[in-house]
C-alpha cells in the first residue's frame, strides 16, 4: 500500500507544482485559530476594522476611538479582526480500496500530498490523520504534521499503514483528535456500506467546515466483468462466486450511482463540499472536471 | 404438404441446439477478480454454489437468440423447397421376371419400398405404373397409390427363363411418356436403355441345383440321370433323397467344388410312374426338386396297305418306334402307308402315299432337288434325288409342296382339319429316295407329327414354360388343367378352350401338370432346366435411383421465397446476441 520513497518524492514534487497553480478554496470561511496571516472570526490585532464597543476599564487604550470621544465625550473601543492561522485536518482513508488499482492508488497519494501542500502554502496549520478501518482494538490511527509527511513518513507510521487491518467498513473517525474550528478535509473513496450521515455529521458538526475529495477509477464504475467470476474483496479478502451477466452489470452500475447520489445529497444537506476526482486524467484535469466547478478547488491566479 | 427438404443432411445441424444448450449449461471456470465494491454486488443477485460445474440453464436473451440462430441455420441447410402446383411425375417400375429373382423376393419386399418412397415427394402428384418384363405380361398396377403398388409387388412371382427385357421397357415407356422415370428391378447388373435406372436387389449366392434330367430305358428298366451343378464360388455340401408314392428314401451326401457338376443316377421303381429327386434347399428353390414321370408316348396305330411300296422297309422302319402298333386293314389306324394312282379320289385319312410305278426302266428326273421352307423338311438335303419322269399328282390350292425336283412337285403335303397326307409324286421303286437320309427323317417327322396331333394318353417331362403341345378333341368335354406343386402338394386347377390348348405352357415351378378332357389325358412332370438363371454368383445390389428422386424434386419444386427473410432473422439474432453478451453502456442520467 505504501509506495516506494522515490515514488512518493515524485508525487510530492508533482503536487507541489500543481499546488502552485491550484489551491484549496479556504478564503470564504470565517476561520478561528492561532495567530497567523488569515483574518479570523474573532477580534484581533490586524488592520482590518471589525466593530465598535464601549470602553471598559482595563481595555487597551491603544484601541480607544478618539474621534468618537471628541464627538461624544464617551470612550469607545475600535475592534479589529484577529489574524489567525487556519487549521486544516486532513483525514486520509488508507483502506485497501484506495490503492486497489494502480491509477487510483497514485491518485489517492496525489490528493493527500496536494491537499497537505496547498494548505501549507496557504499558511494553514495542517494535521494529517490516517484513521483505522479495522475492528476495535486493531491499532491506533496515525497522526502527523505536514513536515512529517513531506519529510518522509516515519517507519512507525509506515508500519501501521502497512498493517492489514481493513475490514471493509467505514474509517473510524471518532478516535481521531480533530481540532475544533478546523477544516476537515476527508480524502476517501467512500466505498463502504452504511449511511453517510454519521461521517458527515461527525466531520461537519459545530463550527467545523468539511469537504470531501473522492478518488475513483473506471474499474469501479464501469467494470469489464462477465461470466463466472470469483470476486475477492480487496479489504476483507472475502470471496464471492458470481455469474455475471448483462443484467447483473446493469444492476451494479445503478447501485454504484445510487451510492454516490446518497453521499452527494448528504453532503449538500450539511453544506459539506463534495467532489469526485477521476484517477484516469492528470490531476489538474480531474480537478477541472468536478472540484474546480464546485468551488472546492480554486486557481491561485 | 408441398414442402420438401432437398438436403436431409441438414438435420445434423440441429445438433447445434444441443451445443448451445451445453455451452449455457456448463459453467465456465470462474475468473478471480479483486474488487473494491463487493458490498454493492452482494445484495443484487444470488450466489452460485461452490464446486458445481453444471448449473441449471438460466433463461437469458442470448440463450434464446443463439437457439433461434442455430434453428435458422439448420433450416437453411435443410434447403426447403416447395413443390410446384399441379406438378405431376410419372414413375414406371418394371420387374425382372427372370426366375433368378425368386431367390430375392424377400429383398425386393425389404429394399424396394424405401427406394420407391423417395419418389413420393418428387411432385405434387405421382402416377405409378407397375409391370414386369414378361412379353405377354399385363400391367400389374397403375395409379397414384404407392401402398397399392407395393401390395401388387407382393403378389407378383417371377416365372421366365432368360429373356429379352427390351419389349417390356418399350411398352412401359409408351404407357408413361418420355418424361417418365423408369426403374428396372432386377437381381444383377443389366445394360439398360438411356433413361432407365437399375435397382438391383441381388447379392451373390452359392446355389446348387439340378440343371437337367434324362430318362431312358435300358435292360428292361427305366433309368434316370440328373445333373447337379454347384454354381457358387465355394465348396458346397448338400443332401438328396427320392420321394416315391409319398415315401422318402434315406438322404445321401453330395459335395461339390465351385463349378463342379455331378450326375445322380437311379432307376424308376417297378410299377411307379412318378418320382421326385429332392436336393436339400437353398434360397433358389426352383432347381432343388425334380418331379419326374416315366415317359409314355401316345399309342400310334400304323397300317401298311397291301399296295404299299417297300412294305418290308416300312415294317422295319416302324419296328423301332415306341408305342406304335401295326394293325391290319380291318382295324382303325392313325396312319396308313399305301400307293395311289394319282387320278383317284384321295382317301380321308392320315397317310403316306406313293404313286404307282409308271415306267419300268424309264427315264429318270435328275434335276435339282430343292426342299421348301417348311418344318417337315427344314435342314434336309435332297441333293442327288432321282425319280420317275412322270409326276401324276398336281398340288391342290391348299397343298404345300415340300420338295421340288427338276421344277416339278416331288413331295406334297396335303392337310385339312381332320387329316394330314404326305404325298410322294413318284414311286420309291423308280427312285433312289430310300437311300437319302432326308427321306427317313421326313417319314419320322411326319409320323411324330401325326402322333402329336392325335388325342391320347401321354406322359412327358417338361421344362418350365415349355409348350405342352396339347392335342384335344375340339368337340369333346371341357378341358381341365391341374397343377400340383411338387413338395407342398398344393393344387391349382383351371380350364382352357380347345382353341388355346395348343398354346398351353408348363408352369414355372416344380410341379405335375395334369390335363383332363373327361378322363385323364396327359400327365407331365415339370422341372427347372435354365442353368443361366441358376447361377446367382453374379447377383449384386445396386441402387441407380439414388440421385433420380433428388433431381426430380429439384425439377418439380421451387426455392423457398422466404430465404432472404431467414437470412435477415439469422443476422439479427446473431447481432442482438452479441450485443447482449458484450459490454453494455451506463444507464442514461446516472451521475458519477
Amino acid at each position: 500500500m505504501l509506495p516506494p520513497r522515490t515514488e512518493l518524492l515524485e508525487i510530492e514534487a508533482r503536487t507541489r507544482t500543481i499546488a502552485g497553480q491550484l489551491r484549496l478554496a479556504l478564503r470564504d470561511t470565517a476561520w478561528q485559530g492561532r495567530s497567523g496571516g488569515w483574518l479570523g472570526a474573532g477580534t484581533g490585532n490586524s488592520l482590518e476594522f471589525q466593530d465598535h464597543r464601549p470602553y471598559f476599564p482595563g481595555d487597551n487604550p491603544r484601541y480607544i476611538n478618539w474621534s468618537a470621544y471628541a464627538r461624544t465625550d464617551h470612550y469607545s473601543m475600535k475592534l479589529y479582526r484577529e489574524e489567525v492561522s487556519p487549521k486544516v485536518d486532513l483525514i486520509f482513508d488508507s483502506s485497501a480500496s484506495m490503492f486497489f488499482a494502480p491509477g487510483k492508488a497514485q491518485r489517492s497519494w496525489e490528493l493527500l500530498f496536494f491537499c497537505a501542500q496547498s494548505a501549507g502554502f496557504s499558511g494553514c496549520s495542517v494535521r494529517i490523520f490516517f484513521p483505522r478501518t479495522g475492528a476495535a482494538g486493531a491499532g491506533q490511527p496515525v497522526e502527523m504534521g505536514l513536515d512529517g509527511l513531506l519529510g518522509g513518513i516515519p517507519d512507525t507510521a509506515a508500519a501501521n499503514l502497512l498493517a492489514d487491518s481493513s475490514s471493509g467498513g467505514p474509517p473510524e473517525l471518532t478516535a481521531l483528535r480533530l481540532r475544533y474550528g478546523s477544516l476537515r478535509l476527508l480524502v476517501s473513496d467512500l466505498l463502504f456500506p452504511g449511511s453517510p450521515q454519521p461521517i458527515i455529521h461527525f466531520i461537519s458538526g459545530g463550527r467545523n467546515r468539511a469537504m470531501l475529495l473522492v478518488p475513483y477509477c473506471a474499474e469501479e464504475c464501469d467494470p469489464p466483468w462477465y461470466g463466472n467470476t470469483t470476486f475477492i474483496d480487496c479489504e476483507s479478502k472475502k470471496e464471492r462466486r458470481q455469474l455475471v451477466h448483462s443484467g447483473l452489470l446493469e444492476q451494479y452500475r445503478r447501485s454504484y450511482a445510487r451510492h454516490f447520489d446518497l453521499w452527494t445529497a448528504a453532503c449538500a444537506g450539511a453544506a459539506v463540499g463534495f467532489a469526485r476526482v477521476d484517477s484516469a486524467p492528470a490531476l489538474t484535469d480531474a480537478f477541472t472536471a468536478d472540484a474546480l466547478k464546485k468551488g472546492l478547488i480554486e486557481s491561485c491566479v | 404438404m408441398r414442402l420438401i427438404l432437398a438436403n436431409t443432411a441438414g438435420y445434423w445441424a440441429l445438433g447445434a441446439l444441443l451445443v448451445v444448450l451445453a455451452i449455457h449449461l456448463f459453467q465456465q471456470q470462474a475468473k478471480r477478480v479483486t474488487i473494491s465494491t463487493l458490498f454493492l454486488i452482494e445484495h443484487n443477485s444470488p450466489v452460485d454454489a461452490d464446486g458445481r460445474a453444471i448449473d441449471w440453464i438460466r433463461a437469458s436473451v442470448p440463450l434464446f437468440l443463439q437457439l433461434l440462430a442455430a434453428a435458422i441455420i439448420a433450416w437453411l441447410l435443410l434447403e426447403p423447397r416447395w413443390l410446384s402446383i399441379n406438378s405431376t411425375q410419372y414413375v414406371a417400375v418394371v420387374l425382372d421376371s427372370s426366375l433368378s429373382m425368386s431367390a430375392f423376393r424377400d429383398r425386393v419386399s425389404e429394399l424396394l419400398p424405401p427406394a420407391l418412397g423417395k419418389f413420393e415427394r418428387t411432385a405434387e402428384k405421382v402416377e405409378w405404373l407397375l409391370t414386369d418384363s414378361n412379353p405377354q405380361g399385363k400391367i400389374l398396377y397403375q395409379g397414384e397409390s404407392l401402398p397399392q403398388l407395393l401390395a401388387a409387388i407382393e403378389s407378383w412371382q417371377p416365372s421366365l427363363g432368360s429373356h429379352d427385357i427390351a419389349p417390356a421397357l418399350r411398352e412401359a415407356r409408351s404407357a408413361t411418356g418420355q418424361d417418365a422415370t423408369m426403374i428396372f428391378v432386377s437381381d444383377k447388373m443389366q445394360k439398360l436403355p438411356t433413361g432407365v435406372s437399375l435397382f438391383a436387389v441381388g447379392e451373390p449366392l452359392d446355389n446348387v441345383g439340378f440343371t437337367g434330367v434324362n430318362i431312358a430305358a435300358a435292360d428292361g428298366q427305366l433309368e434316370w440321370e440328373a445333373m447337379v451343378v454347384n454354381h457358387g464360388a465355394s465348396l458346397q455340401n448338400r443332401r438328396w433323397h427320392l420321394e416315391i408314392a409319398g415315401q422318402q428314401t434315406a438322404a445321401r451326401e453330395i459335395s461339390l467344388n465351385a463349378g463342379q457338376a455331378e450326375t445322380l443316377r437311379g432307376v424308376f421303381p417297378a410299377g411307379a410312374t412318378e418320382m421326385q429327386v429332392v436336393l436339400s434347399g437353398d434360397r433358389f428353390e426352383s432347381d432343388d426338386r425334380l418331379p419326374l414321370v416315366s415317359p409314355q408316348k401316345k399309342q400310334l396305330r400304323i397300317r401298311i396297305a397291301v399296295d404299299a411300296p417297300m412294305p418290308e422297309f416300312f415294317k422295319r422302319f416302324y419296328s423301332i418306334y415306341d408305342e406304335l402298333q401295326t394293325v391290319g386293314a380291318l382295324h382303325a389306324s392313325d396312319l396308313v402307308v399305301r400307293s395311289i394312282s394319282g387320278s383317284e379320289k384321295m382317301p380321308e385319312e392320315n397317310g403316306i402315299y406313293f404313286t404307282y410305278r409308271r415306267q419300268e426302266g424309264g427315264p429318270r428326273r435328275r434335276g435339282a432337288a430343292v426342299g421348301a421352307n417348311h418344318p417337315l423338311v427344314e435342314g434336309l438335303s435332297w441333293y442327288g434325288l432321282t425319280a420317275g419322269s412322270l409326276f401324276p399328282l398336281r398340288p391342290a390350292a391348299d397343298d404345300s409342296t415340300l420338295v421340288w425336283l427338276d421344277g416339278e412337285p416331288a413331295v406334297i403335303l396335303r392337310q385339312s382339319a381332320e387329316h394330314r397326307q404326305l404325298l410322294f409324286n413318284f414311286s420309291p421303286l423308280e427312285s433312289n429316295v430310300r437311300r437319302l437320309p432326308a427321306f427317313v427323317i421326313l417319314l419320322h417327322r411326319f409320323t411324330e407329327e401325326i402322333r402329336a396331333r392325335k388325342t391320347g394318353q401321354r406322359r412327358t417331362n417338361l421344362e418350365f414354360n415349355q409348350t405342352v403341345g396339347l392335342s384335344v378333341d375340339p368337340e369333346g368335354p371341357e378341358i381341365a388343367a391341374i397343377i400340383t406343386e411338387a413338395g407342398s402338394g398344393k393344387i391349382t386347377q383351371g380350364s382352357l378352350s380347345a382353341r388355346d390348348a395348343p398354346f398351353l405352357r408348363a408352369p414355372a415351378m416344380p410341379s405335375y401338370l395334369t390335363i383332363k378332357q373327361g378322363e385323364e389325358l396327359e400327365r407331365h412332370g415339370v422341372h427347372f432346366a435354365d442353368a443361366r438363371e441358376a447361377n446367382l454368383s453374379g447377383a449384386v445390389f445396386h441402387d441407380g435411383t439414388a440421385d433420380a428422386a433428388a433431381r426430380l424434386s429439384l425439377e418439380n419444386s421451387e426455392e423457398d421465397a422466404l430465404f432472404p427473410l431467414w437470412l435477415t432473422l439469422l443476422a439479427a439474432a446473431l447481432l442482438f446476441s452479441w450485443h447482449y453478451i458484450g459490454r453494455g453502456k451506463m444507464p442514461e442520467g446516472v451521475r458519477l
